[in-house]
Formats: structure tokens, C-alpha cells, sequence
């Protein structure tokens, strides 16, 4: 059938034919299909025919393919089979980046035609196409939805390693460049492996791409590159991390030199938000500097970043823009807190239950991690409760054991511990602990890539702990609190060990081992001396005062006393320096008593 | 050719130019017959005092023996049983170490079924807890007329025995059963709680209230700090008496060396402190010079009259002058570098120490820490309570600070 007569047809009426004409036989509508794709110039028309058509779009399509394969495709001797491959190619092309209907059926569409075409075009007798085939496979096997996206992934990697066969630097630099960069997409999302030594590899593959990519040849690849390369610095695991943030944000700034607003403002505003997530991270520089370097980029992205065109991604960058309002160190905390909550109250305009379930989840806690701020802040028990409700909500999500899973659960007992402090509801209480062993249970070694959660061990352990020790549970609670030590002695943070040596000696004053409780206080207090953290001097030294009170050394407690009041009145905290005053006052009296009955 | 039986030989030969038939010095009271231990044992006369004072009354009482690990708890414990299977043969006695893992009425319930061979029930109880039963009935035959068994010590070993079902009750029905036997009562002695985890041990004494405030008399020996300090303010009450032992007197220490020497002396058995044969082989002044080094510390005391002993015996001497027990501190010397050698960070606490003259939680600064590779004092307490174990450093009397000081032998660089 000639189908030149399509060409001179208005596409829509065309589209409206094809689905009026209903299937006449099983393989019409791909007959159709190759057919369009045979005479047009790009996707569009084979876009308008399968959106009119999305019902053939099916899992028996499959079937289909493969059937019309076996019996078009018997022999690559044969003029035509070659010719009927090569469309195949450009039907899994156009397939693959087809964003109507079932992706997960879309992307195994692409798949099988790329494999079928295989069988025709081989590497022998066409290397070239073979290996264009191998590459556009490894992109589909990339971004496929069915099975293990770990196997997936390593299918991908295996195919631009095939397609380098063929593409070699020398014979076609181009070709080569772009499945380094494919390649280096791979390593960067790959789950199998060492992370630390994916993300390598993927540096390394970006980089080689960059000796074609160069910025006067091929500016729009070289800035994809540069875009490319940023990410996989801001994630990088070896090397100084410091080092790796700064790449990255030189990278983001090179991109930006090709990724303008008035020539690609989509990429531009995709940029301006990377750039700003590895300010917020960012460990040179002022830190009150990069967070606000951080917000600008953030409302920059916005600029193009609307509710109307890209709600997807207006969303996600006012999370991060939330994000960045609630570290903020310049201006009001006030105000920040506020404009933190309008951000992430924006951000689930977007981000619904039923739409985005996951980024839902993970925004309420923000939500409410920014509320729990708030309510320190103003002591509003009202925010405190709606945070509390919103991890909960968060938790119905949360895919137990997953990274938010155990965030949620840790500030869920964080929040509700804070509550107990007011309401000394037990039932707060257990919540709390409940949530704490929860996170617990299900911390595991595979979560030490990400630094917080391998502090959140020992540190969730302390809090538990402490927390198990005040309820009664001393022994289980003790037991906690000294694994915790055993992690954190080697850790990075010394103050988080400073709190669990605190901790576990208000545990022993609580079992009256103030022998223990004393020796563990001074570990604390010299750590926060060493560590110049007030606070935590003026704690450890009350606490110190009150031991040594307990145990009849009465000078030796009134001089720590004495010592953390002037502290708590230098911090301002009045309370606490008047209680620690009351108690002065009367070890004093004792003093004196016992000093003239002695006169007497 | 010299044979393993020349050689043999020449050992016992080299202990009899001393003029004695063995070395009477052991670190383990419990390896002693009752006899020599009742030669032995030295000084306390306050203490045992205080414990028999109880004793001429029919109330039950608790006692617990407290004190320093080495300064004699067990052989003081080993001496009131010793003086009571004698004085008051219708009471019984028994003694055991504290198994690990068992909680303290199973850790009765063992003791008092031991001390009852005769009684199947008690037999039984024994059995079902996987505890041979027939070698030690046999033993306690061999010992009629003296009813103090001795448990003897588990150790890890050995089949451990499992927890008893009902160890509360078993323990109370055993204990009727044994007093109509005993009608004097029952004394339970239970040593070795201070190798325990004081943590533990709190727990155990918690959970034991019941048990220590039942029928049978208790006695038992503990941490020095750890778990009196907590047991003299939250459980207060539970003992009728808190007996500490401290280190012995220069004079005590002198005549404790009088009577170990006499226990194996081969011609005399002269015990007059002022007669200078009463130490031989050693002189009045290396006996005094050994005396001071000892601390006044039991088990650091027979730890070095063994060194000194074996050294003095290898040179083929016939008297301790003040260079063979120079060469004696010297062998020891010589045994703790080996010793630490093999222990880093207690090596490095040692030199730091001896650098320093004390070490403790008041004083010690984060710098000092990160010398020792650590960053907080109470990492390195468990390496100082080991150093003391093995009588390298001793702890302070400070009371509001946990400071050690080493302990340097004369021949000490």
C-alpha cells in the first residue's frame, strides 16, 4: 500500500482516521504505526496516531511485535528485513520517549523492538547501527519501570559498554562522547556496587566526554555534561567532601554560561536549583552566606519554574526553597519559620496524597519539622500537636525501613518526647519510645552512606536510652546508652558524644550510682569545655554540683553550682539559673549548719 | 643424662635449701585445706569480731564482705565458715562462687544442694539443672564431721548449669528440709560478686530481697565502691551488717609472713615476731623490705613471695639477703613488661601514670586523653581496674574522684 497520499493530510484529521478506521486485523495498528514513522519527518505524527490510538498501546502489542517480527524479519540477507529493522529502531525511539499511556508498557515496547532489530542488524554486518541499537537500549533498559531497577541498571551499563565496540574515540568521537555521558548516567544511579565507587566511575565518564564535548564546538552537550558532572559532585562520596561541593558548584556556574534564561530557560532554572541545593550544603564559605546564596537561586528557579507550566517542579523547588527558609541564619527565625511553612504549604498544592504519595509524605514532615520549631519557638502547643499529627500521617506512607521511614519515626519520638515534657502524659510517653525503637529496629549498616543516619544510631540509642532509664527501664535503658558511647567514641561528632556521656550519667544519678553518674559528668563537662558549648557546661556542671551535694562533698558542689548559674544568667536562661541558685542557697545553709555545730 | 625425674629433683632440692617443703603462697584462698588456712590467716581480729558478735545471737542475719578485689575478701569469708564448721556443728555452711549468668537464689539453691548430698530432693534439683551430683557427695563423705562443702567455682568451662524454674521456692523448701537437719541454721556464703559487672550485681541484690530477708543466714562479698555506694543508700537496710576490708598493717603484713613461712617451714616453728628465725629463709630486714612492698595487699603479697620464693630457689639460695629479693622484684619487674607488652592502651596508661605520678577524672585533661587515643575518662577506667587486677596501679582513697596511682617496685627503672 503507498501511503504517499498521507503525507498531503492534515495530521489531526489524519490521527482522527486512523482511530475511526478501528483495527482491521491484530497487527494493523503497528503496521500503521511503522508506516507513519516510514514518512514523517520526526515523532510528531506517530505521537498524534498512538494518542488517538492509546488503547492498542497494550501488553498484547507485545505479542504482536513480536509475532510481525518473526515473520518480516526472518532474514537480514533480505533488502527489505534491513529496511523494516531500521524502522523498528525509530518505533522503539519514538516509544521509549512517549509519555501517554503505560510508560512501563511504553519502555518494554522499546526493548523488544530494539532486540528484535538486533536480530537483523548485527554487529558484523552493521556495527554502526548495532551499536546505536545498543545504546538506545541501554537508555530504555535505563529508565524501565518492570522488574529489579538494580538489574536494570547493570543491563544498561553492559549495553554502552557493548556500543563502545563500535563507537571508539578515534573513528567516532561524537557517538563515543554521548554513551560516556549515557554511561556516566548509569554509574551515577546504579544501586549494585560500592556507591563511593559508581560515583567515580561516573566523574570519570563525564569527564572523557568532555575532551569532544568542548564549550566552542558543542556548547548545549558540554553544558549537559558540566550539568551532569555537578551532580555527581554534590554526591560524591570519596575525596574531601568540602573539595567535592565546591566542583560542584563550579560546574552548576559553567553550565549556567550556555544554559541562559533567554536561550534555555527550562535548563537554566534546572540549574539554578542544583546550584542551589549544593549551596545549602555547602561546608566553605559563611554558611549564613551559602544559605542565602541557596534561597536566591531557589527564587530564581522560580522564575521559570511556574504553577502552571511545570507544577512538578515549582513543587519540588519550594520544598527546597522551604528548606533552606529553616536553616536560614540571617534575618528573623520568625519570619523564616513562617516563610519556611508558606513554602512547604505550597509545595502540597502539588504534592497531594493521591498524586505524589511519597513527596506528600516527606513534605509533611517538613511541614511539620518546621511547625516543632515553631512551637519552641513561641511554646504554641498547638503546632507541637499538628507536627505530631503529620508524622503520622507521613508514617501511613513511609515504606517501613525505608530512609523516611526512620526519619519520620526518630522526629516523631523527638516531637512527642518534647510534648511530654509539658504534658507529662505517659501515653506521650510511650508513643515516644515506641517511635524511638522503631527507628532503631530498623537502622541498619546499609543507611551509613547517608552521615546523619549514622550518627542517628548511637544518637537515637542516647535518647532512647535516657528516655528508657527516666521510665524505670534502667538496665535496658543503661544498656543503650553505653552501646551508644561504644559507637560514638569513634564518631565525628563530639558533641552528639558529649550528650550520650551526659546522658548516661544523669542515668546512673537516677540509680544513685553517683560515683558512675560524677565520673561520666566530668567526661561531658570536659568535652563541652573542650567544645566551648555553654549550654551543655552549664548542664553538666548543675549536674556535677548536684552529685557532689548527694555525696556530702558540699564545697565541691557548691562551686560547680555557682559556676553554672553564672553561665545559665550569661545565656540568659533565668530559670534555670534560679533553680540552680535555690539548691545553692540551701547547700549553703547546710554548710553553715554543719560548720557551727562543729563550733558548738 | 639428667632425667624429668632429676630434674624433678633438683626443683624440690632447690625449695628444701630454703628450708622449706613448698612455697606456701597461692593467690586462690580457695585452693587451701582448711588447716593451713586457719594458720594462714592473719590479722582482721576487728572484723571477725564484728561478724561473730552476730552470730551469738539466733536472728538471722546478712552480711556483706567488702573491699578491693585482692585484699582478702575470700579468704576472710573462707575463714568465718572454717571457725564455724568447727564451733557450731549443727549449723551449715556452704560456700560458692557466683556463677555468671545465674541469678543469686539458683546460685543458693546450688550451694545449699551441694551441702545436702544426702537429701534426694536436693539431689534432684541439682540434676535438673544439669549439675553432676556424685563426685562431690563423694568428696563430702571423705569430710565427715565437718559440714562446709565447698561449691567450688564455675567457670565458663565447665557445663554451665541453666536457671532453675521455680528458684524462689526451690530454694525456701530446700531450706526447711535443711534446718531440720541443722537446727543451728543455715549460712549461704556467695563470693565473687565483685566479678561481676556492678551493674549486675545491683540488679541481682535487687531482684534477691526476697530470698536475703528469707530463712537461711547470707554473707556475701562485693565491689569496693561500685555496689556498696549504691547498695548503702537504696538498699539500705537490706545488710545487717557492711564489713570493708582494707589493706593490712606494716605489723599484720609482718606476722601474715611469719605464718605462711611457718606453714611450710621444714625444722622450726618459731612464730616469735622478734625472733629473726621466725622469717627465715628471709632476714628481719628483707622480710620488713618485702612487707612494705606488698602494700599490705593480700594478693599482691603472695604474688610477690611466690616471685621472690621461685627466683630465690632457681639462684640455689639458702637465705633471702637483700640482692636475691632485689633479683626477685626484678623477675617480676621483668614479668609485668612482658605482660604489658602485650597490652597497648594498658601500656600506654601505665607509662602515662608513672609520667604523671596519678591519673583521675578531676585532673585529667582532654589532651592526656588523645594521648591515650581516647576521648573521655570512663573508656579508660575498665584498663585502670584491669591494671589493678594485675596489681600494676592501685585506686587512690580519694572519695570524690576515681584516681589511681601506680604501684613501682623498688627495682622499677
Amino acid at each position: 500500500m503507498s501511503l504517499d497520499w498521507l503525507k498531503n493530510i492534515d495530521p489531526d484529521t489524519l490521527a482522527k482516521f486512523a482511530a475511526l478506521e478501528g483495527k482491521r486485523d491484530d497487527d494493523f495498528f503497528l503496521k500503521e504505526s511503522l508506516e507513519i514513522i516510514t514518512v514523517a519527518p520526526d515523532s510528531t505524527q506517530v505521537y498524534k496516531f498512538w494518542k488517538a490510538n492509546l488503547d492498542c498501546l497494550n501488553e498484547n502489542l507485545l505479542t504482536i511485535l513480536e509475532q510481525w517480527a518473526k515473520k518480516n524479519l526472518t532474514s537480514s540477507r533480505s533488502k527489505k528485513a534491513r529496511a523494516l529493522a531500521k524502522e523498528l529502531i525509530f518505533f522503539s525511539d519514538y516509544i521509549q520517549e512517549f509519555s501517554l499511556g503505560s510508560i512501563a508498557i511504553n519502555k518494554e515496547l522499546a526493548i523488544k523492538g530494539y532486540q528484535l532489530a538486533l536480530t537483523v542488524l548485527t554487529f558484523k554486518k552493521f556495527p554502526q547501527d548495532w551499536a546505536r541499537i545498543q545504546m538506545n537500549l541501554g537508555v530504555a533498559y535505563e529508565w524501565r519501570i518492570r522488574e529489579e531497577r538494580a538489574d536494570n541498571l547493570e543491563t544498561a551499563i553492559a549495553c554502552y559498554q557493548e556500543a563502545f565496540k563500535v563507537r571508539t574515540f578515534t573513528a567516532f568521537p561524537q557517538d563515543w562522547a554521548l554513551t560516556k555521558m549515557n554511561l556516566g548516567n548509569a554509574y551515577s544511579d546504579r544501586i549494585r556496587g560500592e556507591r563511593a565507587n559508581n560515583l567515580e566511575s561516573a566523574i570519570a565518564c563525564y569527564q572523557e566526554a568532555l575532551k569532544v564535548y568542548i564549550f566552542a564546538a558543542f556548547p548545549y552537550y558540554w553544558a549537559m555534561t558540566q550539568m551532569n558532572l555537578g551532580n555527581a559532585y554534590l554526591w560524591r562520596i570519596r575525596g574531601e567532601r568540602a573539595d567535592n561541593l565546591e566542583s560542584a558548584i563550579a560546574c552548576y556556574q559553567e553550565a549556567l554560561k550556555v544554559y541562559t534564561f533567554a536561550a534555555f530557560p527550562y535548563y537554566w532554572a534546572r540549574t539554578q536549583m542544583n546550584l542551589g541545593v549544593a549551596y545549602r550544603k555547602r561546608i566553605r564559605g559563611e554558611r549564613a552566606d551559602n544559605l542565602e546564596s541557596a534561597i536566591a537561586c531557589y527564587q530564581e528557579a522560580l522564575k521559570v519554574r511556574t504553577f502552571n507550566t511545570f507544577p512538578k517542579d515549582w513543587a519540588r523547588t519550594q520544598m527546597n526553597l522551604g528548606n533552606a527558609y529553616l536553616e536560614r541564619i540571617r534575618r528573623e527565625r520568625a519570619d523564616n519559620l513562617e516563610s519556611a511553612i508558606t513554602c512547604y504549604q505550597e509545595a502540597l498544592k502539588v504534592y497531594t496524597f493521591d498524586s505524589f504519595p511519597q513527596q506528600w509524605a516527606v513534605t509533611q514532615c517538613n511541614l511539620a519539622e518546621a511547625l516543632t520549631a515553631r512551637s519552641s519557638l513561641n511554646n504554641n502547643a498547638q503546632d507541637l500537636d499538628q507536627s505530631i499529627e503529620l508524622y503520622q500521617q507521613a508514617l501511613t506512607v513511609s515504606a517501613s525501613g525505608s530512609y523516611y521511614f526512620i526519619s519520620d519515626q526518630y522526629n516523631l519520638g523527638n516531637a512527642l518526647a518534647r510534648r511530654y515534657e509539658t504534658s507529662k502524659n505517659p501515653d506521650d510517653l510511650q508513643q515516644s519510645l515506641a517511635a524511638y525503637q522503631m527507628a532503631l529496629d530498623h537502622l541498619s549498616p546499609e543507611h551509613y552512606d547517608h552521615q546523619e543516619y549514622w550518627q542517628a544510631i548511637p544518637a537515637t540509642q542516647a535518647i532512647l536510652g535516657s528516655r528508657l532509664v527516666r521510665d524505670g527501664n534502667w538496665q535496658e535503658g543503661l544498656q543503650l546508652l553505653i552501646n551508644s558511647l561504644n559507637q560514638l567514641k569513634t564518631g565525628d561528632s563530639s558533641l552528639v558524644y558529649a550528650n550520650a556521656l551526659y546522658q548516661t550519667g544523669y542515668a546512673y544519678e537516677l540509680l544513685s550510682d553517683q560515683e558512675n553518674a560524677r565520673l561520666y559528668y566530668r567526661d561531658a563537662l570536659r568535652l563541652y569545655e573542650h567544645l566551648q558549648d555553654l549550654p551543655g557546661i552549664a548542664t553538666s556542671r548543675e549536674s556535677l554540683g548536684n552529685v557532689f551535694v548527694s555525696q556530702g562533698h558540699l564545697e565541691k558542689g557548691m562551686s560547680e553550682l555557682a559556676h553554672a548559674r553564672e553561665i545559665y544568667q550569661q545565656l540568659g536562661k533565668t530559670e534555670a539559673a534560679e533553680k540552680v541558685d535555690n539548691t545553692y542557697q540551701s547547700v549553703q545553709q547546710v554548710l553553715e549548719q554543719v560548720k557551727n555545730e562543729v563550733l558548738a | 643424662m639428667t632425667t624429668a625425674d632429676d630434674i624433678f629433683e633438683q626443683s624440690a632440692n632447690n625449695i628444701q635449701n630454703l628450708g622449706l617443703r613448698e612455697i606456701p603462697f597461692t593467690e586462690s584462698p580457695t585452693d587451701l585445706q582448711n588447716k593451713t588456712l586457719d594458720r594462714i590467716f592473719t590479722g582482721r581480729e576487728k572484723e571477725l569480731r564484728q561478724v561473730f558478735n552476730l552470730f551469738q545471737n539466733r536472728e538471722r542475719r546478712r552480711i556483706l564482705i567488702y573491699g578491693r578485689i585482692g585484699i582478702g575478701k575470700t579468704a576472710f569469708l573462707l575463714e568465718i565458715l572454717s571457725v564455724l564448721a568447727r564451733k557450731r556443728p549443727k549449723m551449715l555452711t556452704t560456700y560458692i562462687s557466683l556463677p555468671p549468668e545465674l541469678d543469686l537464689a539458683t546460685t543458693a539453691l546450688i550451694a545449699l544442694a551441694k551441702a545436702l548430698p544426702d537429701d534426694d530432693w536436693a539431689q534432684r534439683q541439682l540434676h535438673q539443672m544439669g549439675i553432676p551430683t556424685a563426685k562431690e557427695i563423694k568428696e563430702r563423705t571423705s569430710e565427715a564431721g565437718v559440714s562446709m562443702v565447698f561449691a567450688g567455682k564455675f567457670s565458663e568451662k565447665d557445663v554451665s548449669a541453666t536457671k532453675a524454674q521455680y528458684p524462689t521456692v526451690s530454694l525456701e523448701i530446700l531450706l526447711d528440709r535443711a534446718l531440720e537437719k541443722y537446727p543451728d541454721g543455715v549460712l549461704i556464703a556467695i563470693d565473687d560478686l565483685d566479678k561481676q559487672n556492678p551493674r549486675r550485681v545491683r540488679e541481682l541484690m535487687h531482684d534477691a530481697q526476697g530470698i536475703l530477708k528469707g530463712k537461711a543466714w547470707f554473707m556475701l562479698t562485693g565491689h569496693p565502691l561500685g555496689i556498696t555506694g549504691d547498695l548503702l543508700t537504696s538498699e539500705r537496710g537490706l545488710f545487717d551488717l557492711q564489713l570493708k576490708l582494707d589493706e593490712l598493717d606494716q605489723p599484720t603484713t609482718y606476722k601474715m609472713l611469719i605464718n605462711y613461712l611457718n606453714s611450710a617451714r621444714i625444722n622450726n616453728n618459731c612464730d616469735d615476731v622478734n625472733d629473726p628465725r621466725s622469717v627465715l629463709p628471709f632476714s628481719k630486714e628483707t622480710a620488713a623490705e618485702f612487707c612494705r612492698v606488698s602494700l599490705g595487699k593480700p594478693r599482691f603479697f603472695n604474688r610477690l613471695g611466690n616471685a621472690v620464693l621461685f627466683t630465690a630457689a632457681n639462684l640455689g639460695a639458702t637465705r633471702i639477703t637483700p640482692e636475691v629479693l632485689q633479683q626477685g622484684f626484678k623477675t617480676i619487674e621483668k614479668d609485668r613488661k612482658l605482660l604489658l607488652a602485650e597490652k597497648v592502651m594498658e601500656k600506654r596508661i601505665f607509662e602515662l601514670l608513672q609520667k604523671r605520678g596519678s591519673l583521675s577524672d578531676e585532673t585529667i585533661t582532654i589532651e592526656e586523653l588523645e594521648l591515650l587515643g581516647v576521648k573521655s575518662y570512663s573508656e579508660i577506667v575498665p584498663y585502670l581496674e584491669r591494671l589493678d587486677d594485675e596489681d600494676f596501679v592501685q585506686r587512690s582513697p580519694q572519695l570524690d574522684a576515681i584516681a589511681y596511682t601506680p604501684i613501682l617496685l623498688p627495682s622499677s627503672d
